[in-house]
C-alpha cells in the first residue's frame, strides 16, 4: 500500500516535470524539469525491481547529461522564448493528436495485458552483476556497436567544436607545392603625379 | 487505492513518448528544446523496458537500457557540440532563420 502510494507520487512529479520540460518559457526551467523528471524516474526504477538502473539514470543524466545542458545554457544566457503566434495556433491541436494517439495507443497496449497482468509479475531483484554477465555474454555486438558510437561522438565533438586559430603557424604542404610567382608579384602602373592610389 | 501495476509503468512511457514528440513538432525552432524532448522521448523507451523486464523476469531489458542510455549521451553530446557551432555561427538560438536547409 505504502509502495502503491510511492508509486503514484513518483508518477504524477514525473509527469508534472516532463509537462514542465516543454511548456516553460525559460530555457533553465526545462533543464530543471528534466532533471526532475529524472530524478522521478529513478525513483520508479527502484520500484521497478532495478535499482542498479535507477542509480545509473541518477549517476549518468542529473550527474552528466543534465549538467552538460546546463553548462550549454550558461554559456548562451537564460533566454525566454515566448510561443510565437503560429506556434499558439498548432497548440491546440497538436495537444489533441497527442492526447489521441496515446489513448489510441493504450487502448491496443491494455488488450494484450489485459491477460498477461492475470499471471502474477515474477518478482526477480536485477543486480548490476546480472546485467553485466547477460551484457557480456550474450549482447557483446551490441555492446561494440556503442563504443563505437561513443567514440565517433567523442570525435564529432572536438571536430565540430575545436576552433583553429587564425594566424597558427602550421606548415601547408599543398599551399607551399602550389605556390607561384604570379600570385604574389603583380605589375602596377604607378601614375607619376598621383603616386600609388590604395583600390 | 489501486494497486501499481505494470499498466501504470507502460502509461508513464507512452506520457514521456508522447511529450517529447509534442515539443519537437511544437517547438521546432528552439534548439535546446529539441535536445531535451529527444532525451524525453528515449526515457520514454526505457521506462518501457524496464516495466516489461520486471514483468517477464528477464534481464534482457535492463540490457537494452544500458545500451540506449550509452546512444543517447552520445547524441546529446553532438547535438550540444552542434548548438555551440551554430550559436557561434547565428548569435542567436532560433532554428526560424532558413541557415540550416531541410
Amino acid at each position: 500500500m505504502l509502495l502503491s502510494t510511492l508509486f503514484f507520487f513518483f508518477l504524477s512529479i514525473a509527469l508534472l516535470a516532463s509537462m514542465g520540460v516543454i511548456f516553460s518559457v525559460r530555457t533553465t526551467y526545462n533543464v530543471l524539469s528534466l532533471v526532475l523528471v529524472f530524478l522521478a524516474t529513478s525513483g520508479i526504477f527502484v520500484m521497478l525491481n532495478a535499482a542498479f538502473l535507477g542509480f545509473v539514470l541518477v549517476i549518468l543524466y542529473v550527474g552528466a547529461v543534465a549538467v552538460f545542458f546546463l553548462f550549454a545554457v550558461m554559456l548562451f544566457g537564460n533566454q525566454i522564448d515566448q510561443p510565437t503566434a503560429s506556434e499558439k495556433k498548432i497548440f491546440w491541436p497538436g495537444v489533441l493528436i497527442m492526447i489521441l494517439l496515446t489513448g489510441l495507443g493504450f487502448v491496443f497496449l491494455l488488450q494484450e495485458v489485459r491477460f498477461a497482468s492475470v499471471a502474477k509479475g515474477i518478482e526477480t531483484h536485477f543486480t548490476a552483476s546480472m546485467i553485466g554477465e547477460t551484457l557480456y555474454e550474450n549482447y557483446v555486438e551490441p555492446l561494440l556497436a556503442v563504443a563505437l558510437a561513443l567514440l565517433a561522438a567523442i570525435f564529432g565533438g572536438i571536430y565540430l567544436t575545436h576552433k583553429q586559430k587564425a594566424d597558427h603557424k602550421r606548415q601547408r604542404a599543398f599551399l607551399q607545392m602550389h605556390a607561384s610567382g604570379k600570385k604574389r608579384l603583380s605589375y602596377v602602373h604607378v601614375d607619376v603625379k598621383k603616386g600609388l592610389q590604395d583600390d | 487505492m489501486i494497486e501499481a501495476t505494470l499498466t501504470h509503468t507502460l502509461f508513464l512511457g507512452f506520457c514521456f513518448f508522447m511529450l517529447g514528440v509534442l515539443g519537437m513538432v511544437w517547438k521546432q525552432r528552439n534548439f535546446l528544446l529539441l535536445l531535451l524532448s529527444i532525451e524525453l522521448m528515449l526515457l520514454g523507451a526505457n521506462v518501457n523496458m524496464v516495466a516489461f523486464a520486471r514483468h517477464l523476469g528477464d534481464v534482457g531489458g535492463h540490457v537494452f537500457v544500458l545500451l540506449t542510455l550509452a546512444v543517447a549521451a552520445a547524441e546529446s553530446a553532438v547535438g550540444l557540440a552542434l548548438f555551440v557551432v551554430y550559436f557561434r555561427d547565428q548569435n542567436n538560438l532560433s532554428l526560424s532563420t532558413p541557415v540550416l536547409k531541410g
